[in-house]
């Protein structure tokens, strides 16, 4: 293990993410969710703060994950196609070491984001339910650029990378209620068809992380999350986290370059 | 003036026709938009509400933002582009469909229930509010602590909208017999006025003694204002004698 590659690789990543107006981008999506939420409060009728909190969490959550998967997606790509990738190959460091520098990377650009982001709940709210939320809003984007990263690697091509993350993180926010959708006791008895989906459903949301268990409004403006929540969000990023990287790394060490 | 990339050049560089072609372009769009006429509106109705599991899918496990969104939606659909259509000209099976909808994935939210007992509810269609404050006496009883106020304003809108003073007694009885402690005794004593508008002044009396009676009461205040009450009606059913 070569630290000082490992170490320049990593700065090199935020060096990238910086040229790329990352600032000027969370900066824009925060501003543009909390004026979509002060529109939403100003329509309320009442439980105006609730409005505003609630959509600001949704919409900046939303754009943040939008914008991180399409730069890391764009970026891995590009620096295929520009052959750098070749060229920090050629450098004394493994290829798990340049997937896991490039992550770090990106994960810690998502961390920051999430940092901007919780601000304008730390003044909507007491600090323990904004902070909380923006440690679940952290993970997640620290999942996403895992789960960006592995899919523009093994994928190489922009839009089928974004297509491929977005199916995820739409898959994995829905599937605790897809789960509860198909065990409804409305439909009971269930079919042998219905049971064969409903036995798919349950395994295919085993396989993905329940991101709907993340960033949760309820911790906003009813219950503070308890130290349980917290620990589901950390264990998930933790072990969902590993598996995407060691997914992209199996697929990168055997790609013929 | 730089652009937004450092490496583009000035403004200045673009050449003479190019700007001409934008500004040109840029008008002749602004003034083709300016006449056009105001987009017709197609008055739309109310779509029936999806099933509970279907939009929880669609919530994206954000169940509350889905609601408080769909809530504003709903808010707003009497109101459409460029037209207006009266609340009593919603399909009120609809609409509160929609409204269960929102309570169920989000319980703890006053929104809907305001949303029934004040703005659907008060319209001069005495079947349409009676709908409307059928379905806040059903939210109630699920979620008494919670919901009492909207209950309290059914009471209200019942006996001073639709005069119909056996429903109002029914909502207040519905609030004096629930046992949540949140539920303060100004809402709890609603059943007693709604008597004495009946003319039941001898029930009224019963319950306010009772009430007395019962140590409940424990601001002098209140004892004072509801001791006085209980004499005038007690002077009210003596001089119906």
């Amino acid at each position: 293990m070569q630290w000082p590659q490992f170490n320049s690789l990593i700065a090199l990543t935020a060096y990238e993410v910086r040229r790329t107006r990352w600032a000027w981008l969370v900066g824009g999506v925060v501003l543009a969710a909390y004026a979509l939420a002060e529109f939403a409060a100003s329509l309320a009728v009442t439980e105006s703060a609730a409005l505003r909190v609630t959509f600001y969490a949704a919409s900046v959550r939303l754009g943040l994950v939008v914008v991180l998967s399409l730069l890391v997606t764009v970026n891995t790509v590009r620096d295929e196609d520009d052959r750098f990738l070749h060229l920090m190959l050629s450098r004394p460091l493994g290829r798990p070491w340049w997937v896991l520098a490039k992550f770090t990377g990106y994960a810690l650009a998502g961390t920051l984001a999430a940092l901007v982001a919780v601000l304008p709940l730390c003044l909507m709210l007491p600090p323990v339910p904004a902070l909380a939320w923006g440690f679940a809003l952290a993970c997640e984007l620290t999942l996403m650029s895992a789960a960006a990263l592995t899919a523009a690697l093994s994928l190489s091509h922009v839009a089928l990378a974004f297509c491929a993350v977005s199916g995820f993180y739409l898959l994995s926010r829905a599937m605790h209620a897809m789960v509860l959708l198909t065990h409804d006791s409305l439909l009971a008895p269930l079919t042998s068809l219905q049971q064969a989906v409903a036995w798919s459903v349950q395994w295919l949301s085993y396989g993905l992380p329940d991101l709907a268990r993340f960033t949760q409004s309820t911790w906003l403006i009813y219950t503070a999350p308890s130290p349980i929540d917290l620990r589901f969000v950390a264990t998930e990023t933790v072990l969902y986290g590993s598996l995407l990287l060691v997914v992209g790394m199996c697929d990168f060490q055997r790609r013929n370059l | 003036m730089r652009g937004f990339h450092p490496d583009h050049r000035s403004w200045r560089q673009v050449s003479r026709r190019g700007a001409i072609a934008l500004l040109v372009l840029l008008s002749a769009h602004v003034m083709w938009r300016s006449q056009l006429p105001t987009p017709a509106t197609a008055m739309g109705r109310l779509p029936s509400p999806p099933l509970l599991a279907i939009a929880r899918v669609q919530a994206l496990g954000d169940a509350i933002a889905w609601s408080k969104f769909t809530l504003l939606w709903l808010q707003a659909f009497d109101t459409q582009a460029g037209t207006s259509i009266a609340l009593r000209d919603l399909d009120y099976g609809r609409v509160i469909g929609w409204l269960a909808l929102c309570l169920r994935l989000d319980p703890s939210a006053q929104y809907p229930l305001l949303a029934a007992s004040r703005l659907y509810a008060e319209i001069p269609d005495p079947a349409r509010s009676r709908q409307m404050l059928n379905f806040v006496r059903t939210a109630f009883a699920a979620d008494p602590a919670r919901r009492w106020p909207w209950l309290a304003h059914a009471v209200y809108v019942a006996r001073h909208r639709l005069h119909d003073q056996a429903l109002a007694l029914e909502y207040a009885r519905a609030l004096a017999a629930a046992g949540a402690p949140q539920i303060p005794h100004w809402a709890r004593q609603l059943e007693i006025f709604v008597l004495e508008d009946l003319g039941e002044l001898e029930a009224a009396k019963v319950l306010l003694g009772g009430l007395l009676a019962s140590g409940q009461i424990t601001d002098p205040h209140e004892q004072r204002l509801l001791s006085a009450r209980l004499q005038s009606l007690e002077d009210a059913a003596r001089a119906a004698q």
